[in-house]
């Protein structure tokens, strides 16, 4: 099984619009393969965005390397072979069984897989995640949580170096958002794959990944382990909340919100 | 898509079969496996009328649901279809020109005139979308309601031409709007036929992206999927199929959205096989809609346009009953 061995390496990075940039000159420690990390912060802070950027879906400037692969360089036929991305949700009313889904993934993709690796590489993928007995079921008649199951099965199939999920446990309870995160950790390790997740759980973020990146609205306000990112004054002065960060018999960070700081709006 | 095959063989030889002369439904088979057992007269009604008509619904049937089928794809709208998005009546507008004020194109055949226009006019149509879809942070809502806003327009413009047209040429525009297989030759049916089996392949040969295009623009871009050119390959596909059909039949609605809609119930959106299905589909609603369009009146063939909305109107209110109960 080849893994990954390269580093993801991000400088001087902005990411937005024609007229309006979101990410504004971002640059961060580089990524080890086989490594979780959380990209948290409020609502608005350009955490979509700049998981689009990295995903070659939005207008970016800067450098994004992988080893000594200019990935902003590429096409995005090429770039995609590199970096897979899981966007928040599958639409809804498409009448495509869960193995469709994933051929059209796998045959549409840069030097795509033939039809019979296609077929097997589905099949495992789906039988890593343990809904290969969901496989013949239509995309529509999935419940959130094997819709998110098969929405991440979409994203791996590739086997990318790089890989960017959008909020994969929004709307999850517990039992699938712990399947979904375990799968990501595993998978990640097993792989050597990059992973970059948007989580707005700070305690689920804590719990699974080994670096959380914080955003806010006016930049990147930390980049370290749990530990070290989730303070009292981080929360604080980014989200505005007055609350307590607490660490549980298993040493993770739990966090206990008390009241609001300064009223941010919403 | 066996039964649906099976079905659309069905219909035409039915389409073949019925008609207002004196002709038995046998000896109308008959004439077209063994054309020699038929007296003169009888071989041209079945070699210069009924045949001509039936593999021409096939054919319009099939290209306008494939248009249908790819536009819905790309514009992420079941609604969608050359009829509700322009095409039609652009071609309309084409049409309206030429048998009213005459205006055509120089170099262009008289007989090929109306059909030249209406061409023209509904490949316009689609082109003006594919602008639209060209530039930057266009949506394909956007799409969809400039497609409805052209509908409008076109419309409105025919109307004005048909405020100012002389009775006669009132007549022959009403007739010629209602969409009729009555159009049908075999110089036609040998343009269409090319048309579909040269640009038929493209469509095919997309069939991957535009299955992954439904599972979301982002996703289908992560896959690297130049997704705007995908779009506007398949709208010029779409420009090509609508364009020529409507040209040769006028204006035919609702096949272009309900043979996309009986594919999806049957084979889902795997266009490999979603593609085949709406354009069996459509053949079949066509030729059906041939077959009671001469069932209707004694003696008499209705345009099949009419037809084709008699049976697509019931059809699009229980599809919309039907998503409204599923939501």
């Amino acid at each position: 099984m080849t893994q990954t061995t390269q580093l993801l390496k991000v400088s001087n990075l902005s990411v937005g619009y024609a007229k309006r940039k979101v990410i504004d000159n971002l640059t961060l420690a580089p990524f080890q393969p086989g490594t979780l990390t959380a990209l948290v912060g409020p609502n608005a802070a350009g955490k979509s965005t700049l998981l689009r950027g990295l995903a070659g879906l939005q207008r970016a400037t800067g450098a994004i390397h992988l080893g000594d692969l200019d990935l902003l360089r590429l096409q995005l036929p090429e770039y995609s072979r590199h970096v897979g991305y899981m966007p928040q949700s599958l639409p809804q009313r498409v009448a495509l069984t869960v193995y469709e889904a994933m051929l059209s993934a796998l045959r549409t993709s840069h030097g795509s897989s033939s039809s019979a690796d296609a077929r097997q590489i589905a099949l495992a993928t789906l039988e890593r995640l343990g809904i290969a007995d969901l496989a013949m079921r239509g995309l529509d008649e999935l419940s959130g949580g094997q819709r998110q199951l098969a929405s991440l099965a979409q994203a791996i199939a590739r086997r990318p170096s790089v890989l960017l999920l959008d909020e994969p446990t929004s709307a999850l309870d517990l039992a699938h958002q712990h399947r979904v995160m375990s799968a990501v950790q595993e998978l990640g390790r097993e792989r050597g794959t990059i992973t970059i997740v948007v989580l707005h759980d700070i305690a689920l973020a804590a719990r699974w990944c080994e670096r959380i990146l914080v955003l806010s609205p006016r930049g990147l306000a930390a980049d370290a382990e749990p530990k070290i990112a989730i303070t009292p004054d981080t929360l604080a002065s980014v989200y505005g909340v007055q609350a307590r960060v607490e660490h549980c018999s298993r040493g993770f960070v739990q966090v206990m919100v008390d009241g609001i700081v300064c009223d941010r709006g919403i | 898509m066996a039964v649906l095959a099976i079905g659309a063989v069905l219909a035409f030889l039915a389409d073949i079969a019925i008609g207002p002369s004196s002709l038995t439904a046998m000896e109308a088979v008959r004439g077209v496996l063994f054309p020699s057992e038929l007296s003169g007269p009888r071989q041209i009604i079945v070699w210069d009328v009924r045949l001509p008509q039936a593999v021409m619904a096939l054919l319009v049937g099939a290209a306008l649901s494939l248009a249908g089928a790819e536009m819905q794809t790309i514009l992420n709208n079941p609604l969608a279809s050359p009829f509700t998005l322009g095409v039609s009546s652009a071609a309309s507008l084409g049409a309206a020109l030429a048998i009213v004020l005459g205006i055509g194109w120089p170099g262009i055949d008289i007989t090929w005139l109306i059909s030249a226009n209406a061409f023209i006019f509904a490949f316009g149509s689609v082109l003006l979308l594919q602008a639209l879809s060209r530039l930057r942070g266009t949506s394909p809502e956007t799409l969809v309601l400039f497609g409805i806003a052209m509908v409008f327009t076109f419309n409105a413009l025919v109307a004005v031409i048909q405020f100012i047209a002389s009775q006669e040429a009132l007549q022959q525009l009403v007739f010629w709007s209602m969409g009729s297989l009555s159009r049908a030759s075999w110089d036609k049916i040998a343009i269409l036929a090319l048309i579909i089996v040269l640009v038929g392949p493209f469509s095919l040969s997309a069939s991957w992206p535009m299955t992954a295009l439904r599972l979301g623009e982002d996703r289908a871009r992560s896959f690297g999927i130049n997704v705007p050119r995908l779009r506007f390959m398949a709208l010029l596909r779409v420009a090509i199929f609508a364009g020529v059909s409507v040209a040769f039949v006028g204006t035919i609605g609702f096949i272009g959205l309900v043979g996309p809609h009986i594919a999806r119930l049957l084979v889902g959106e795997d266009h490999r096989f979603f593609l085949p299905t709406a354009m069996l589909s459509g053949a079949l609603v066509m030729s059906l809609s041939s077959v009671v369009a001469k069932s209707i009146v004694p003696g008499a063939i209705l345009p099949v346009g009419i037809v084709t909305a008699l049976i697509g109107v019931p059809f699009f209110v229980a599809l919309i009953f039907f998503r409204r109960e599923r939501t």
